[in-house]
């Protein structure tokens, strides 16, 4: 091959791998496939198989008032996610709890009421039991979904990027929301840790 | 006419690159993996037999390092009951029990030994901690030290002495037991027994299978 054709062809072959970049760039979703967790969907009163946990949403109550010293008032209402965690693999801080609107309106879990979680620090194979608080609106009561991971929201999710996230779909519809609405009987909570709540404690929609 | 020939010496950088581009792309590794787990084994022994173990550490003074010995003297008791680090009592779930480590340790007397982890690891590779100061089922307390004589904690503030014996105990022996529980499902095989004090170091112990 004399000097000219070799040339051309690694000017070819330079021009190919350009062009061969620049097809990956325009056509692989790199941001939305780097940043996105791996989300575990799942019903009420199922378990989403995390790879590090296992989330089980075991009822929900609707409240205006959380007992205990000092009692919770809600601004709107109390919606109180009754939660079983399992940690599979190692001892893990869990700090993400939180509830999405159907409109996409996002809730952070509460500490006024007594008892309500917080976070949970799961031993490896012991449920762990925990009822975390949100004070919403009625409007956020049709379709909410709570979401669970180790990291916290933090800034735009940033702090679950690449890692396990269960969307649990809380199975209220709109039919429901009245009916919720309008409850007014106080809600005592267990203790969050490994002591199973009685079972008279856990309520469905 | 023969034409002359390309180099072909840049063939050889192509290794170099690659191991260049992977240094530094993983340079986050050691950071967010390596020092944030137990990965490195300072000293291993079967049951029975010491695993002596010196690792570095850095405390309020500067670097230092801490040596001791530590041997797997066998199994206690399975209990269904559990005190964890806040003295409180309780039951455990169905399926779950406290198992009792029986430890033995040699160290001299100013080696910072208050503040350790007791591991179990499963046949599944589950990892049981006695640790966690926020977990319900935790107790670190006195896992790798005596009870009336722990000796020297690391460090943490310039009015401390590196290596002194608390004003209110006696000096620690040179050999003692502990008897650290850890919480486990109650069908799990343990396979392995860890004792750390800092990430990522830690002493494997093999426990009688």
């Amino acid at each position: 091959m004399n000097r000219a054709a070799s040339t051309a062809a690694t000017a070819a072959f330079v021009i190919a791998a350009m062009g061969l970049g620049r097809l990956i760039t325009d056509h692989v979703p790199l941001e939305a496939s780097a940043v996105e967790p791996f989300t575990v969907t799942a019903g009420l009163g199922q378990t989403a198989a995390l790879e590090y946990a296992e989330v089980t949403v075991t009822g929900i109550r609707v409240t205006p008032t959380i007992t205990g010293n000092p009692t919770a008032k809600a601004g709107g209402r109390w919606l109180v996610v009754d939660t079983e965690l399992v940690a599979t693999r190692e001892p893990t801080l869990m700090l993400g709890f939180d509830l999405v609107a159907a409109d996409g309106t996002r809730y952070a879990h509460s500490s006024r009421g007594t008892d309500c979680a917080i976070n949970a620090t799961l031993a490896t194979g012991v449920p762990w039991f925990g009822s975390f608080c949100f004070d919403v609106p009625e409007a956020a009561l049709d379709d909410p979904h709570f979401l669970v991971s180790r990291g916290d929201y933090a800034v735009d999710g940033s702090g679950q990027r690449r890692d396990g996230l269960a969307d649990i779909d809380l199975a209220i519809g709109p039919a429901d929301v009245g009916t919720l609405w309008s409850r007014t009987e106080p809600v005592d909570l267990s203790p969050t840790g490994v002591v199973p709540p009685a079972p008279a404690e856990q309520a469905a929609p | 006419m023969i034409g002359a020939r390309p180099s072909r010496w840049w063939i050889l950088a192509i290794p170099f690159a690659i191991a260049l581009m992977l240094a530094a792309a993983g340079y986050r590794v050691g950071t967010f993996w390596f020092h944030n787990g137990q990965h490195r084994v300072l000293a291993s022994a079967d049951a029975g037999q010491w695993a002596r173990a010196s690792e570095d550490y850095t405390d309020v003074f500067g670097d230092t390092t801490r040596s001791y010995a530590v041997r797997l003297a066998g199994w206690g008791h399975k209990s269904s009951t559990f005190v964890n680090g806040r003295g409180e009592e309780f039951a455990l779930p169905d399926g779950i029990v406290a198992r009792t480590v029986n430890l033995e340790f040699e160290a001299e007397p100013d080696q910072a030994l208050t503040s350790c982890t007791i591991s179990l690891i499963d046949a599944q590779g589950r990892r049981f901690d006695n640790g966690g100061s926020t977990s319900q089922v935790a107790n670190e307390s006195s896992a790798c030290v005596p009870e009336e004589t722990p000796g020297p904690s690391v460090a943490v503030l310039d009015t401390d002495v590196r290596g002194a014996t608390p004003d209110d105990t006696q000096p620690r022996p040179t050999r003692w037991a502990t008897s650290p529980q850890v919480v486990v499902p109650r069908d799990a095989e343990i396979v392995e027994v860890r004792v750390s004090f800092e990430h990522p170091d830690y002493v494997r112990l093999m426990p009688e299978r």
